[in-house]
């Protein structure tokens, strides 16, 4: 507790905190939310338990935002989880492939594999006051001034690049979001270790000795791009990622019901959901071009891991899609 | 267990790799005959020289290459370098670049000789991953009878040099031209080339794009635009390529990895200028915008 209150102002540790025994989150409150789960009762189990990968596509159009979140989450209208998931082995180029069935009892969702629990990303401007805005109540930082929302995590921002509809980070909008106080001129701490996704899976679905795959298609901004606003992108600004497997034992239901950003549930250090795998792989390109990077995913490591998390370090870059493959029952 | 074909055929020296034999003048396509052990890449053991033959990986059942289109309309666009190739500079540096093939019999993709329409060539049509590309590797792999276990998965690893004629744009919202601005990596101007990964059930069969081969290249001329000097260079990369055969969906009979081109930068008239395409690139260049393609390697895993 008292790390954690070092790093943030004790208010927002201690919702963190909350959130992460799920104190904070009405569960008993949320409507149909043993249907989400792989549980007998869901109608769609049987057809999610063959599917044997995913992919999402980190756009306005395929994950709940500010202006369409999640419309099943209590009152909470949560932004930042993915709506929209495709078999990414069917279908035609350049579509993302063919999109799974509407779920049967939520049309604003498809169907996702069994093995999949929640994909979501870090979103920093849910706090926003800009009336289109549907998600205030799933945001942190609402009512609290000393926190403005930014687009350091956002999705579909307009002043990114005249509006690209994906998921993008931009470095130097995350002044004073991130994790750790500092007021290091340069380069600042306070911007890191905010932004990224999150991959919640269900082991129970996949065999003890089985693996994954994740495809990521993403944009890398580097010293060769410029940023928003044509400036060059400078070598602190350059991304930087890094892939760690973590676990964190929640359900599906709690999951698609944390506040935003995701990362104050999810600190560094955090005891309650410890990191298993640190680095397992690091994405920081040079370059600066869109490309596809593939990470084998050794789940089999420990029984514990349920949570891939590609972690945004620093700098700018655009999501676009992803993928996770099953690697067969082991 | 693994196997390795070469992107060459036969010539001189004659213990050179080669995978293919010589394709007919005007042939569309032309399937390995040798495949490789792993031991040695510049002197490897052969394991087989027929894919009829009982030594032949039962699990790989054909790796083909297109070769720009049937008719051989464009025939410098896809195909086996001449030992002139290794002569071939670009630009009009002080000494010009080199931007040929550095050995003959080499399989290259030119994308000068693949959009040039003079002369009578005719420009080849734009991939998407089908059966009918022009311009492709595919490997077809078997399934059936235990060739491959039910959770086995296939790695191949491909060597290769990408060389495009800029860098990625700085604007990357170059990359987002579709409808409601969604991703199109096939606009030239997000990238000079772009060709694409494709994982589906049969070699005549569709399927979205498994993941990006190009962009990136693996290095860029980066012309001056005073001098035309070409300032970058092209690197020699692997990469890995992860197939999830263990996902196999029901109707995967056949299942295909499939790497195609699928257009590239092809801005031949207009303006001259220094640093315009017909300026720079010439007959035979894949070092200035284009492939050359060394190995496809493959693992069971």
């Amino acid at each position: 507790m008292t790390e954690m209150m070092a790093t943030r102002s004790g208010l927002t540790s201690l919702l963190a905190l909350m959130m992460g025994l799920g104190l904070g989150a009405c569960a008993a409150n949320l409507p149909n939310s043993n249907l989400y789960s792989s549980a007998p009762g869901n109608p769609d189990a049987g057809a999610e338990a063959l599917l044997q990968s995913a992919r999402v596509s980190f756009d306005t159009t395929n994950f709940f935002t500010l202006i369409n979140p999640n419309p099943n989450l209590n009152s909470k209208n949560c932004p930042g989880g993915a709506q929209n998931f495709y078999n990414p082995l069917a279908g035609t180029y350049p579509a993302l492939g063919t999109a799974y069935p509407t779920l049967s009892f939520d049309s604003s969702m498809t169907e996702m594999p069994a093995f999949i629990k929640n994909i979501s990303v870090d979103i920093t401007d849910s706090n926003s006051t800009d009336p289109s805005n549907l998600a205030l109540d799933c945001s942190l930082f609402t009512n609290d001034p000393s926190q403005p929302a930014t687009a350091c995590a956002a999705m579909g921002n307009t002043s990114d690049w005249g509006g690209i509809p994906y998921y993008t980070t931009i470095d130097t909008d995350c002044t004073g979001v991130g994790p750790i106080e500092s007021s290091d001129p340069y380069p600042s701490a306070s911007r890191t270790l905010a932004g990224g996704v999150y991959f919640d899976i269900d082991r129970t679905q996949l065999g003890p000795n089985e693996n994954l795959m994740l495809t990521l298609t993403y944009f890398p901004l580097t010293p060769s791009n410029d940023d928003p606003s044509g400036t060059p992108i400078t070598t602190a600004a350059a991304a930087f990622f890094k892939v760690h497997l973590k676990q964190t034992g929640l359900n599906q239901s709690t999951l698609q019901n944390l506040s935003q950003p995701l990362f104050l549930t999810f600190l560094p250090g955090s005891s309650l959901y410890p990191t298993l795998v640190d680095t397992l792989a690091i994405l920081a390109p040079p370059g600066g071009s869109l490309r596809t990077d593939q990470i084998l995913l050794p789940i089999s490591a420990s029984a514990s891991i349920d949570e891939i998390r590609v972690e945004r370090v620093s700098g700018s870059a655009i999501l676009v899609d992803a993928t996770l493959y099953r690697l067969g029952y082991r | 267990m693994a196997a390795r074909i070469y992107f060459q055929i036969p010539g001189t020296p004659a213990t050179n790799p080669a995978s293919f034999p010589s394709p007919a003048a005007g042939a569309s396509s032309v399937q390995a005959n040798t495949i490789y052990q792993t031991d040695s890449d510049t002197s490897p053991t052969p394991l087989a020289t027929s894919v009829s033959s009982s030594s032949w990986p039962k699990w790989i059942s054909s790796v083909t290459l297109g070769l720009s289109g049937s008719g051989g309309t464009s025939p410098n666009c896809a195909a086996f370098s001449t030992s002139a190739e290794s002569a071939v500079t670009c630009g009009t540096g002080a000494p010009p670049p080199f931007c040929g093939t550095p050995v003959a019999n080499q399989f290259r993709v030119s994308e000068y000789d693949c959009s040039y329409t003079g002369g009578g060539a005719t420009a080849i049509g734009q991939g998407t991953g089908a059966g009918t590309d022009p311009v492709y590797i595919q490997a077809v792999f078997n399934t059936t009878n235990g060739a491959i276990g039910a959770t086995e998965n296939i790695m191949a690893v491909l060597q290769y040099a990408a060389s495009s004629l800029f860098n990625a744009p700085s604007d990357p919202s170059q990359c987002f031209q579709g409808a409601n601005g969604t991703l199109d990596a096939s606009n030239p101007a997000c990238a000079d080339m772009n060709w694409n990964i494709f994982f589906k059930g049969s070699p005549s069969a569709t399927a979205p794009t498994f993941m990006l081969l190009v962009p990136p290249t693996t290095g860029f001329l980066a012309p001056n635009t005073v001098s035309t000097t070409l300032t970058s260079y092209t690197q020699i990369l692997t990469k890995q390529i992860i197939i999830p055969l263990a996902a196999n969906e029901a109707n995967m009979t056949q299942p295909t990895l499939q790497i195609s081109r699928i257009n590239a930068l092809n801005v031949m008239a207009g303006t001259p200028s220094a640093t315009t395409f017909s300026n720079i690139c010439t007959s035979d260049s894949p070092l200035c915008l284009g492939m050359i393609l060394y190995s496809l390697t493959f693992y069971r895993i």
